[in-house]
């Protein structure tokens, strides 16, 4: 109990930066994929430490912190499923994973 | 107004203007009928029934006049017709009411009877036409409004009559709209009208806001109470307005110039429009409210002044118009002047006398006009008539009734009218008797026009083509209207005979119960007796007026029974006054470079400045945005990844600040 909940917050906008980063400038899809993952798992920490700070000022636990956790985890599962599916899809078709080759050229 | 009027719960005379208004409906719908049949090329023979129709609602509405008349004449006192209450607010109420009193039932017979036999003269008149039953429709719808007008027995429904002989006027000068200048005549009628119309309903509102109802009875009960100690200015005011209004419908100057233009519209239009109905309105109004006007002595003068230029100026003008028609538009001008000067000396019987028999012979003579235009195939150049006589001998002999009439030959209608007016304004004195003078000059003009008229299109020799153009007689039908109409005109004058006959005047003392308030309020400005004239006095203007029609009558005769060598004559000796006179002094030009010129010029600047670049600016700048932006917008949806993560990245950053930021 003797990490601050600063240092967490901390913690989740590095990795939700990183996320973020890689979203934007990485072209392979699963990389991509990756970091979506990585900047939800960054609002999980979020929701943790602020349940974990109201428990610490009030002496009892509230579970919608944890809740959303557990939605966002089954949402992300989800999502990394149907999203690989898709790549293996447009790699059967186009033969790579790279966006610039799959996005359709722009005007 | 001693006992206040009681309703009579009689129905019938609504009918008086129902008919007409109702045969209008029938003969519109035949009209459309008319339309669907050509268009599938069968029978188009519709037609003539629109024309008994029409006639039939004419002669119902003149029964019912005549009907109206003969209850007043028993001395059943005035009828009252309530229909409902239009305008019910508070204190002020306007009724769907008629009413009939000695003045609106002369009016009623003159509009109906002299009416009724236009309808028949131009059932022969516009044989073959393709609008027909449209014509008898706006003809039915006109006579319906102009019964609306003087039957009202509020201004408001007068006003209602007002604009819509106004309309129908505009409808029937433009009848034959395919020829431009025709269009533009109506339009320039409605136009020049309407300004007269926004004076009407100014005064009227004064009336309204000072009385607190409309009812004539009303007004003209209050007027006269009030003027035992004058009347105050903001009456005076209402009453000038009021003028204004009837100086457009009667068209005198300065809103004289829509009535000659409207010689455009066939002439069975003109004969009833310009003779015996629309232009007669503004006369009526004035008299309608005579204790008004005679408690408004400045406005009177003005009127009297008002009338006197106008007879004189549109009677100049009637000497050097060479069109038929372009004649009796500046002679009706002229003679409404007339009536307007025995308004201003304050002769209302007179004015009304005159209205009568003006009615009579003009609407003769427009109709006499007509049929030598339809005779000679649509010429109207005097200078290419002559020698008709022997061709149109019942053309002819109506023809010279209406213009011996005109002229005020004596023993005519005109004459007596016309001698009335001029007795009166020579008793006023003072100020009148330079109207009386402009007067006598005007009658003297009067014949001279009338008589180089007659001379010019019946005498002489033919100037026209005798192979190529056969003048010939028009039907019965358009004939026995002209006899009728001779009649009235020849022995229209025993309505009112001069006092000095000894007979008794049968016009002025009909008319007594309406025109008494504004007599009384007339005599009270002359300490109490009214300007009287010695018996002498009269044999002398009598003798005065007759001689210097016959000498006239005479001279102008002569002077072009042999043709239009007189005419050439003047014109090559004085171009200029000739040029001048034959355009109305000009005023019709100086109106359109001082008025019609700026305004026009004015909405141009106004329209570039205001409309396109203001108000179209706005909107097409608004829409020009939108589709710029859009563009713009659209550009970002360009199916990178990437972009849409930064976009979707750099709004959440921004929300987020913006939250922060206020919620610290």
């Amino acid at each position: 109990m003797n990490v601050p909940s600063e240092h967490l917050l901390i913690l989740a906008a590095i990795l939700f930066a990183i996320g973020m980063g890689g979203f934007l400038l990485r072209r392979n899809v699963i990389v991509v994929l990756m970091s979506i993952e990585l900047m939800l798992n960054a609002a999980n920490i979020v929701f943790l430490a602020g349940a974990r700070q109201h428990a610490s000022e009030s002496g009892h636990w509230l579970p919608d912190g944890p809740v959303m956790v557990t939605f966002v985890i089954a949402v992300a599962a989800v999502e990394a499923a149907v999203g690989l599916a898709l790549v293996i899809a447009l790699f059967r078709r186009k033969q790579t994973v790279s966006l610039d080759q799959l996005s359709p050229t722009s005007d | 107004m001693d006992t206040p009027l009681v309703d009579s719960g009689q129905f019938w005379p609504w009918l008086i203007p129902a008919l007409p208004l109702l045969g209008a409906l029938l003969a519109g719908g035949l009209h459309f009928d008319v339309l669907r049949r050509r268009k599938s090329n069968s029978d188009a023979s519709g037609a003539p029934v629109a024309a008994g129709i029409a006639i039939l609602a004419m002669a119902g509405a003149f029964l019912f006049s005549l009907k109206g008349f003969l209850a007043l004449r028993a001395g059943d006192g005035i009828i009252l017709s309530t229909a409902f209450d239009w305008i019910p607010t508070g204190d002020f109420t306007v009724r769907w009411s008629l009413m009939i009193d000695q003045l609106s039932s002369l009016m009623t017979l003159v509009v109906t009877g002299v009416g009724l036999l236009i309808h028949i003269y131009a059932a022969g008149y516009m044989k073959g036409d393709e609008g027909y039953a449209k014509f008898f429709a706006y003809l039915n719808l006109f006579v319906a409004m102009m019964l609306m007008l003087v039957l009202s027995d509020n201004m408001v429904g007068t006003f209602v009559g007002w604009e819509g002989v106004g309309l129908c006027s505009y409808l029937l000068i433009g009848f034959w709209y395919k020829d431009g200048w025709r269009a533009e005549a109506a339009q320039k009628a409605f136009v020049v009208n309407r300004i007269g119309d926004a004076a009407f309903l100014l005064g009227m509102f004064i009336l309204a806001t000072t009385f607190g109802s409309l009812d004539y009875s009303a007004i003209n009960g209050e007027v006269s109470l009030l003027a035992q100690d004058g009347l105050p200015w903001k009456l005076s005011l209402a009453a000038l307005l009021l003028f204004g209004g009837a100086c457009g419908k009667s068209a005198q100057i300065p809103l004289f110039v829509w009535l000659p233009d409207a010689m455009a519209g066939p002439t069975p239009v003109s004969a009833l429009i310009h003779a015996a109905t629309m232009v007669t309105s503004g006369v009526y109004l004035v008299v309608r409210l005579n204790p008004l006007f005679a408690g408004a002595p400045m406005v009177l003068t003005m009127i009297g002044a008002v009338g006197a230029a106008t007879a004189f100026v549109a009677g100049t003008s009637a000497l050097r118009q060479r069109d038929l028609k372009g004649v009796l538009a500046y002679s009706t001008v002229s003679q409404l002047g007339y009536m307007f000067l025995a308004l201003g000396v304050g002769a209302f019987s007179s004015a009304i006398f005159h209205l009568v028999t003006h009615a009579f012979f003009k609407a003769l003579l427009f109709l006499g006009a007509g049929s030598v235009i339809h005779g000679m195939h649509q010429e109207q150049d005097m200078h290419k008539m002559g020698g008709l006589k022997s061709h149109m001998p019942k053309t002819f002999i109506t023809f010279l009734a209406g213009a011996a009439a005109l002229s005020g030959l004596p023993l005519m209608s005109g004459f007596f009218s016309k001698d009335e007016i001029l007795a009166a304004a020579f008793a006023g004195g003072g100020v009148s008797l330079i109207l009386w003078a402009i007067g006598l000059v005007t009658a003297a003009i009067t014949a001279l026009y009338t008589w180089r008229m007659v001379a010019l299109v019946f005498f002489g020799k033919e100037r026209f083509d005798v192979n190529s153009v056969h003048p010939h007689e028009s039907g019965s039908l358009m004939t026995t209207p002209l006899f009728v109409l001779a009649i009235l005109s020849v022995a229209g004058g025993v309505l009112g005979l001069p006092i000095v006959f000894h007979a008794p005047h049968l016009l002025a003392e009909w008319l007594a119960p309406v025109l008494e308030p504004g007599q009384q309020i007339l005599a009270l400005a002359h300490d109490g007796h009214a300007p009287h004239l010695s018996h002498l006095a009269e044999w002398i203007l009598l003798g005065l007026g007759a001689a210097i029609a016959l000498a006239c009558a005479h001279v102008a005769f002569h002077a072009h029974r042999e043709g239009t060598t007189s005419d050439l004559a003047f014109e090559t000796k004085n171009p200029e006054l000739a040029e001048t006179l034959s355009n109305a002094w000009g005023i019709d030009r100086a109106y359109k470079r001082l008025l019609v010129q700026p305004i026009m010029a004015a909405a141009a600047a106004l329209s570039a400045l205001f409309d396109l670049a203001l108000i179209d600016g706005t909107v097409n700048g608004i829409g020009r945005f939108a589709e710029r932006t859009g563009h713009k917008v659209a550009r970002q949806a360009n199916g990178h990844l990437g972009s849409y993560g930064l976009i979707i990245g750099g709004a959440a950053c921004v929300l987020a600040a913006v939250w922060m930021w206020i919620g610290a």
